[in-house]
């Protein structure tokens, strides 16, 4: 009997010989099972590769050829879309920075008044400026009065020069009508400041300075005490010095706080007056007189006469 | 050639449905073996050739699925398909009981085998254990699952075989 006869005969045990074999053969080598999902995959990525890039130029050219229609109204869409998303946007920015800057003011403002208590202090906000002119929207039934002080937390700002039920007109720096009572820092160099009234330089001048006094550029000038304004706060600094061949000569002030760039100001509704005022100089002391204890002896007639 | 196709099928079928679905009927950590259920239907119904294919073909997939050493499903299902189609023949099989009993001793012999190849490959695994938590309910469970899976398959094989005549 031939091999292959008994082999065929007997089938189903050379079967069962020839797969058991396999799998022992498998188990001692340690054959992993994901080599066979591993072909699975690799088979049916290869198969099926070019159908997937058929697939995907087709998909292409179908996107191309709608693209031309649709995408355009899209595209405008999205452009419209965006537009406004753009617009909203740099409103947000603008108002954010516009916020950052108010706050920034209002931080300075109540460290101003909190380092001056000697000021009792009324916050205004600006609502119109012309002509050297600022409108506050604080008036006389919020307690403004005329000459009061104006002032921010860099300096002196001006003065009230009209007030009306709900409003008030400052006189800067700027004004003709603002006159400060004023002293340079460093030579204490009297004098009285005064607006230009141009609009083209921004300055303010001092007049009433003796040839003799030394004033330079870059002095800084303050108020000086005796009049609606408290001393020692700043108004501003020299830039120049003229002599125009009169006896006095006179300084141009670019003032501390820039009217034309103020939202808020403080009205001074009352201010303490400055330890040093109060006690004045050796030289301004008034001399201490001693009453008399002589008896008033002229006659009634000649005392009444007039 | 149409009745090895739709048999080929069906044995890929079974084994995806074994590794996929079925997980919704697991009881207790515990699932039927339905390709082992196909491996003793082959084996009564036809033959043991037949039966040793579906259980490589079946072992095979499970042993993808499983991720384990190629040829651990393969090994048990061929030797049970072989016995079984063995003892068939000396057996009536055509009683339902009988038929739940044969699948029951298959399970049990594969779950015995499987848990010995285990053991050969990482001792550490205890094989009482296996056997005990793992074998035998997976055989109770299988044979209980036996008559509907018998029933849907002489459903599909009869009618299969019918055309195939038919055919011829």
């Amino acid at each position: 009997m031939s091999l292959a006869r008994r082999i065929a005969e007997n089938r189903p045990t050379a079967v069962l010989v020839v797969l058991l074999g396999l799998s022992l053969l498998s188990l001692t080598s340690g054959t992993p099972s994901a080599v066979i999902g591993n072909a699975l995959r690799t088979a049916v990525s290869v198969v099926a590769h070019p159908f997937w890039i058929v697939a995907h130029t087709m998909s292409k050219g179908t996107d191309y050829l709608t693209g031309l229609v649709v995408a355009y109204d899209a595209l405008r869409d999205e452009n419209d879309f965006l537009r406004e998303r753009f617009a909203s946007a740099s409103r947000r920015a603008a108002d954010r920075a516009e916020l950052w800057e108010q706050n920034d003011r209002l931080r300075r403002m109540i460290a101003f008044e909190r380092t001056e208590p000697r000021l009792t202090l009324q916050p205004a906000e600006v609502i119109g400026r012309f002509e050297g002119t600022l409108i506050v929207d604080r008036g006389a039934v919020h307690g403004v009065r005329e000459l009061m002080c104006a002032m921010s937390a860099d300096g002196i700002v001006g003065v009230v020069r009209r007030v009306m039920p709900f409003q008030s007109y400052i006189a800067t720096l700027h004004h003709p009508e603002c006159n400060v009572g004023a002293v340079t820092a460093r030579g204490r160099v009297y004098g009285r400041v005064q607006g230009t009234g141009s609009d083209l330089t921004h300055v303010c001048e001092m007049h009433y300075i003796d040839l003799k006094d030394d004033v330079r550029p870059g002095d800084r000038v303050v108020t000086c005490g005796g009049s609606v304004f408290p001393s020692g706060y700043p108004i501003g600094t020299v830039t120049d010095v003229s002599n125009r061949g009169t006896l006095v000569k006179a300084a141009s002030i670019q003032p501390a706080a820039d009217p034309y760039r103020i939202d808020e100001v403080f009205l001074v509704r009352k201010a303490a007056e400055d330890v040093d005022d109060l006690a004045g100089t050796e030289e301004t002391a008034p001399a201490f007189v001693q009453a008399t204890d002589v008896p008033e002896d002229r006659p009634l007639q000649e005392r009444l006469a007039p | 050639m149409r009745k090895n196709l739709f048999w080929l099928a069906f044995v890929v079928g079974a084994a995806l449905v074994q590794t996929t679905w079925l997980e919704v009927v697991r009881v207790e950590g515990v699932l039927p073996d339905l390709v082992l259920v196909l491996v003793v239907y082959f084996a009564i119904a036809e033959s043991e050739e037949r039966a040793m294919f579906t259980g490589a073909v079946g072992g095979i997939l499970q042993d993808v699925a499983s991720d384990t050493t190629l040829g651990h499903h393969v090994l048990c299902n061929v030797v049970v398909a072989y016995a079984v189609g063995r003892l068939a023949t000396r057996l009536i099989t055509e009683h339902a009981a009988v038929k739940a009993g044969l699948v029951l001793l298959g399970s049990l012999a594969q779950g015995i085998l499987f848990a010995g190849i285990r053991y050969v490959q990482q001792p550490e695994i205890g094989v009482l254990k296996t056997i005990l938590t793992s074998a035998v309910p997976t055989a109770f469970y299988t044979s209980l699952v036996t008559p509907l899976v018998f029933f849907v398959l002489e459903r599909c094989f009869r009618s299969s075989m019918t055309v195939q005549a038919g055919a011829d």
